[in-house]
């Protein structure tokens, strides 16, 4: 984190807010598999990227969100936050409750008087294969000094769990039909667009295998959150075989 | 709103980071729009399978080749041969590593072009194409030099195809003297010798 002052006049020095525990590239890709059972090749990206805050209220009071590897498994979901303008920061607080399989992609925001805080992430506790996706939320509330403190359970958001939706290794993906045109794979794309060679050994870059819908967000206004997700739970129309699609899907949930 | 320009300049700082990561990227693969470059053996057939490898080389000037290695991983990246009808024809999958970590030739920018020729040996030989090289009994070849553009190595640009690679063949195997052979080759003069000490 750097500060950036005087409207950008002056720019603070580099602040490292935390070490994170994953090594892996680029960026801290988390690597999730697309199961336990998947072939230890077969993952997606899924970034450590932080997910900021501030109080509206309390000046110089910082939020911050990332996901992280887990004891347990690869991803769970962090939470650290400073009362002085992010010079000092507290220790990470593990905001899932449920600490067996994968969550990540963290969502924050805050509640305009400053009084409370909304989390929420994919999360694969559901199943037992760590496969299935949900998204899940937690509150918190801002006390007066500025502790952050956390309701005891999260909560379900989404009503139907999905599939993560990339190519990774799987060779059914790179079946005419079953891939998304967008994040094709390694696979001859004539059939598709008609000004793509149709020599067979002509195959997309293998660039987005790895690929799948990014990002969420969370907004709030007194009342209310509001967030927005990439959801698969529904099967594309009109293509030769059933695979599931991006979908964006909103909710609105009221403040406790 | 001090404390947002904060906040928002550290998210910010590292997806440009993210973004504008250097360095020239390429797909180790011979043939693709514009590209038909297969690989031969010394008897004009087409190389196959795993056992002959091929790697790129590159870099900012024609006499500072070296190999190209992953962006991320920093690792070197062989591509094997392909089979049936992939005969003479190599591709990078990716495998064990994510779909950005592109062949790179660091010392040349983001979309920058570089000198590049591609290697390739028959493994069973050696583990690499310098290894190969030195040892003087051929199985080893180089495609002639070119000048490429390639893209960058972020999560959302695929490597540069090789456009200007051309079709090369892999020097003969000379195979090395057997111990019999340099017994057939001794022992007339073995045989001279001992007569020689007769009489």
């Amino acid at each position: 984190m750097r500060p950036v002052l005087n409207r950008g006049t002056n720019l603070g020095s580099v602040q490292i807010v935390r070490q994170l525990v994953t090594t892996n590239t680029p960026n801290g890709n988390l690597q999730l598999l697309r199961s336990n059972t998947a072939t230890n090749t077969d993952t997606f990206l899924a970034f450590s990227f932080p997910v900021p805050a501030v109080n509206p209220v309390k000046t110089n009071h910082l939020y911050l969100a990332y996901a992280d590897k887990g004891t347990n498994d690869k991803a769970d979901i962090f939470f650290v936050s400073s009362t002085d303008g992010g010079t000092n920061w507290t220790n990470p607080a593990r905001v899932n409750t449920v600490w067996t399989n994968d969550q990540w992609m963290p969502v924050l925001a805050g509640k305009p008087d400053g009084t409370k805080l909304f989390m929420a992430w994919y999360d694969r506790r559901s199943d037992t294969n760590n496969s299935l996706i949900d998204v899940y939320g937690r509150w918190g509330t801002i006390a007066s000094n500025g502790d952050v403190s956390f309701y005891t359970n999260d909560f379900r958001i989404t009503t139907t769990s999905f599939p993560p939706v990339f190519v990774g290794t799987d060779t059914n993906n790179l079946a005419r039909g079953h891939y998304d045109p967008v994040y094709p794979g390694q696979t001859n794309l004539h059939w598709h667009y008609a000004d793509w060679p149709t020599n067979s050994l002509m195959v997309a870059s293998p660039t987005y295998v790895g690929h799948v819908g990014e990002y969420n967000g969370a907004w709030a206004e007194g009342q209310h959150v509001y967030m927005t997700w990439t959801d698969y739970r529904l099967t594309a129309e009109g293509t030769d075989y059933p695979r599931n699609q991006s979908d964006i899907r909103f909710v609105r949930i009221t403040w406790p | 709103m001090r404390t947002t320009s904060i906040l928002v300049s550290g998210a910010l700082n590292l997806l440009v980071t993210w973004a504008a990561v250097g360095q020239s990227s390429f797909w180790l693969n011979n043939i693709g729009p514009n590209l038909n470059a297969p690989v031969f053996d010394p008897q004009a057939n087409l190389l196959e399978g795993s056992s002959y490898l091929a790697e790129l080389w590159g870099g900012a000037t024609p006499d500072s080749l070296t190999p190209v290695l992953s962006f991320y991983s920093r690792q070197r990246v062989f591509a094997a041969f392909l089979t049936g009808a992939g005969a003479g024809y190599f591709r990078d999958t990716y495998a064990g590593r994510v779909g950005a970590d592109h062949p790179t030739v660091l010392t040349v920018p983001s979309f920058g072009w570089a000198w590049l020729e591609v290697r390739a040996w028959d493994s069973r030989l050696g583990a690499t194409y310098e290894a190969v090289a030195a040892s003087g009994i051929g199985g080893y070849g180089e495609s002639a030099m070119f000048y490429a553009q390639g893209t960058s190595p972020d999560l959302l640009t695929p490597g540069a195809t090789l456009i200007g690679l051309e079709s090369f063949s892999l020097r003969p195997v000379v195979p090395e003297p057997s111990t019999v052979a340099f017994l057939l080759v001794a022992l007339p003069f073995l045989l001279f010798h001992r007569c020689c000490k007769r009489e």
